[in-house]
């Protein structure tokens, strides 16, 4: 291996190295030259100064190389060759996860009928300077007997007089950077839409992931070593992370025998917690979100005008989900959801061991999760029975049911009892800094701030207590000379198996709820944060809040 | 020849290789300057090392040594930013940098009090100096704790 000079860092080396280095080389050289000048003059600035620099940034160079080689034994946080680390990780069969961007769709408006050529590429800027850019070109027709390619958009009517089609789009930042809510505006960039008016996020843009760090792949090779089996938590990992299957899981949590979470095996009326096992999947950065049509039947009519509606969620629309965020009717208007309740569907399937489920609760966020949601409207025309398609957009942790199958199949799965694949308990995170800066300082990078918060969080596995001082410090870092943090205040919302919501304020520790009794606990819950859920604000005359 | 086969061409002292000599190719190109004629050698020990070595120093910016930041004089720091308007600045920067100076050489004993007599600074001081144009003459002489004298003159350009 050969290390070209100018790709070496000879301003970052650690002076008290270089100056030892000096040190020896000049006993070296006068022990073979008696009669040479080495410690100052032409010798000592010109050969032995260099040769120290030099040599001090190869040996670094060399360090690097070495912990890249052998991952594991480097001591953490060790600077990495990302290139020699993707060899080693490779030995293992594990490549480096690609940053991906968050795929979605965007309504745009527009004030008059018209065809509409949307270019390939187009640029869509949020109010935070997020990019978002459609995937192909885009024309949207004015009759359906002009739409004949997967491109083209029907113009929609709407109430208000004015026309809108929805194009596809990915974000610009990948991963958690490039995330954004359903329904914010957008509007175009670089380009111009004739007759606009406004264009908004039809979905949530979700489900990109950031290219993998250093340390996130050498926890991958970590886990990779351990046999491949459902029998310790680290083989349980090993198994799920394999080359082919899942390797891109970010965090994986086991609860089995004598674990206070296990729950499952408790209400069969033996209170023992043998037999059983649950394991908590992370997936990525931040639960994935999609659009569902579905079937709502009128259930009651009530007196009063009102008519109650069901949708039904069936186990396989969105394995593991999380929640429901919003439901729409045909015509795009938004609906008031009423009613939740999670329920279970462990009816047998072909070629798996289906777990031993007493209740909604034991079975929440797997694959074997079902939803019933009712939401109400006018009772004018309705009678009972009556059906109408609504559309769901529900956020999920992608891939719990593959998952599920591949621990529930005959040849691997654990013969003393069963495993419960479910999507790790969320905790949903709202950050608040306020940041004090003198007059006249200017705050910017509010988006790189957001996104390595956000980082922070997504990035930590079951980490059981994250530190608000932590937020600080990497705010800070981003601060100019003049501001600084003055408090961090973490609103965590945690959506618990039994359905029930806690919420909590925080300023210090920032820890996960300890509620074993409702497998609520740092050994089963995971920090969601999104970017769009941290606010920046700063205090002080003439400093307006950043975002 | 190897290295162990090298005999110092002054026993009992240690020569520095001479490198301010008109028919050295010396790498700071931006600065002309030679101390010593055609016919001296390419080694050196005694005033001719002590003036290489002063010069060196006067040739280095304040934190121009990365790793070695006690180096470095007021003197060039101002020539290379355009400090330098009249022979004045240019004496009031040497008098800074003069002090720094003996200070080092002054450490450099304390460090190998087995350093020569005629290695030692124990003065330097201001002949004179012209300035033309972008070039700035200095007459400088270096007196050793021996007491021998050494004086030269350093034309200095920088473009």
């Amino acid at each position: 291996m050969s290390f070209e000079i100018s790709s070496l860092d000879l301003e970052n080396l650690n002076a008290d190295e270089v100056e030892a280095r000096m040190l020896r080389l000049e006993s070296i050289a006068e022990g073979l030259n008696t009669g040479i000048e080495l410690r100052t003059g032409v010798v000592h600035d010109f050969v032995i100064r260099l040769q120290s620099i030099l040599g001090q940034a190869l040996n670094d160079r060399l360090d690097t190389v070495g912990s890249s080689l052998n991952p594991l034994a480097a001591p953490i946080g060790a600077p990495m060759e990302s290139d020699v680390l993707d060899a080693t990780a490779a030995f293992y069969g594990i490549d480096r996860v690609a940053a991906t961007s968050n795929l979605g769709q965007i309504t745009i408006v527009v004030s008059e009928r018209r065809t509409i050529i949307i270019p390939n590429n187009a640029a869509f800027k949020a109010s935070d300077g997020r990019v978002f850019r459609s995937i192909s070109s885009f024309a949207a027709r004015t009759s359906e007997a002009e739409v004949r390619v997967a491109s083209d958009r029907l113009l929609m009517a709407r109430p208000d007089g004015k026309y809108e089609f929805t194009i596809s789009a990915q974000s610009v930042d990948a991963g958690a950077g490039g995330t954004l809510s359903a329904s914010s505006a957008l509007s175009p960039s670089e380009f111009s839409v004739p007759s606009f008016d406004s264009a908004f996020a039809a979905t949530a843009f979700s489900g990109g992931l950031s290219e993998e760090t250093d340390e996130e792949l050498t926890e991958r090779i970590r886990r990779a070593i351990p046999a491949k089996s459902l029998s310790s938590r680290a083989s349980v990992a090993a198994y799920i992370t394999e080359p082919g299957a899942f390797p891109d899981t970010l965090a994986i949590s086991t609860i089995g025998f004598g674990d206070s979470e296990m729950q499952r095996t408790k209400r069969t009326g033996l209170n023992v917690s043998g037999g059983a096992v649950d394991t908590y999947v992370r997936y990525n950065a931040l639960p994935s979100t999609l659009a569902a049509s579905l079937e709502a039947q009128v259930v009651s009519i009530p007196a009063g005008g009102k008519a109650v509606w069901q949708v039904v969620i069936g186990r396989d629309v969105a394995p593991g989900f999380y929640r429901v965020i919003g439901v729409k009717d045909s015509s795009g208007e938004s609906l008031a959801i009423s009613s939740f309740e999670r329920g279970v569907d462990n009816s047998p399937i072909d070629g798996e061991q289906v777990p031993s489920i007493q209740s909604a609760t034991d079975g929440a966020f797997s694959r074997y999760q079902t939803g019933t949601l009712q939401f109400e409207s006018n009772s004018t025309g309705l009678s009972l029975g009556d059906v109408q398609n609504v559309s769901l957009e529900i956020e999920y942790t992608p891939n719990i049911s593959a998952i599920q199958s591949k621990v529930g199949n005959r040849d691997y799965r654990f013969v003393g009892g069963d495993t419960l694949v479910r999507a790790a308990v969320p905790v949903y995170v709202s950050v608040m800094v306020t940041v004090h800066a003198k007059p006249g300082i200017t705050l910017s990078n509010s988006a790189d701030v957001k996104s390595a918060i956000a980082n922070y969080f997504n990035t930590s596995g079951f980490p059981g207590t994250l530190h608000t001082s932590r937020v600080a410090g990497l705010v800070n870092g981003y601060l100019p000379i003049g501001a600084d943090v003055a408090s961090v205040e973490v609103v965590l919302e945690t959506i618990k198996p039994d359905g029930s919501v806690d919420r909590r304020r925080q300023t210090g520790e920032i820890d996960a709820l300890n509620d074993p009794a409702n497998s609520t606990t740092a050994r089963t819950c995971v920090f969601y944060c999104n970017p769009g859920s941290i606010v920046l604000s700063a205090y002080q005359e003439n400093i307006p809040t950043t975002a | 020849m190897s290295v162990l086969d090298w005999q110092p061409p002054f026993p009992g002292r240690k020569a520095d290789l001479l490198a301010f000599h008109t028919n050295t190719p010396f790498i700071l190109s931006e600065v002309k300057q030679s101390l010593f004629n055609d016919t001296t050698g390419f080694a050196c020990v005694g005033p001719q090392k002590l003036a290489q070595q002063v010069t060196l120093r006067l040739f280095t910016k304040l934190d121009g040594k990365k790793y070695e930041t006690s180096e470095g004089c007021q003197l060039v720091t101002e020539i290379v930013s355009m400090s330098i308007h009249t022979v004045a600045d240019a004496r009031r920067a040497f008098e800074q940098s003069r002090i720094d100076i003996m200070d080092r050489f002054a450490d450099d004993v304390d460090t190998d009090p087995s350093i020569p007599a005629d290695e030692q600074l124990y003065d330097l001081q201001w002949i004179s100096g012209s300035l033309q144009g972008d070039s700035l003459n200095l007459s400088l002489r270096v007196i050793t704790q021996a007491g021998n004298s050494f004086q030269f003159t350093m034309p200095v350009t920088v473009s």
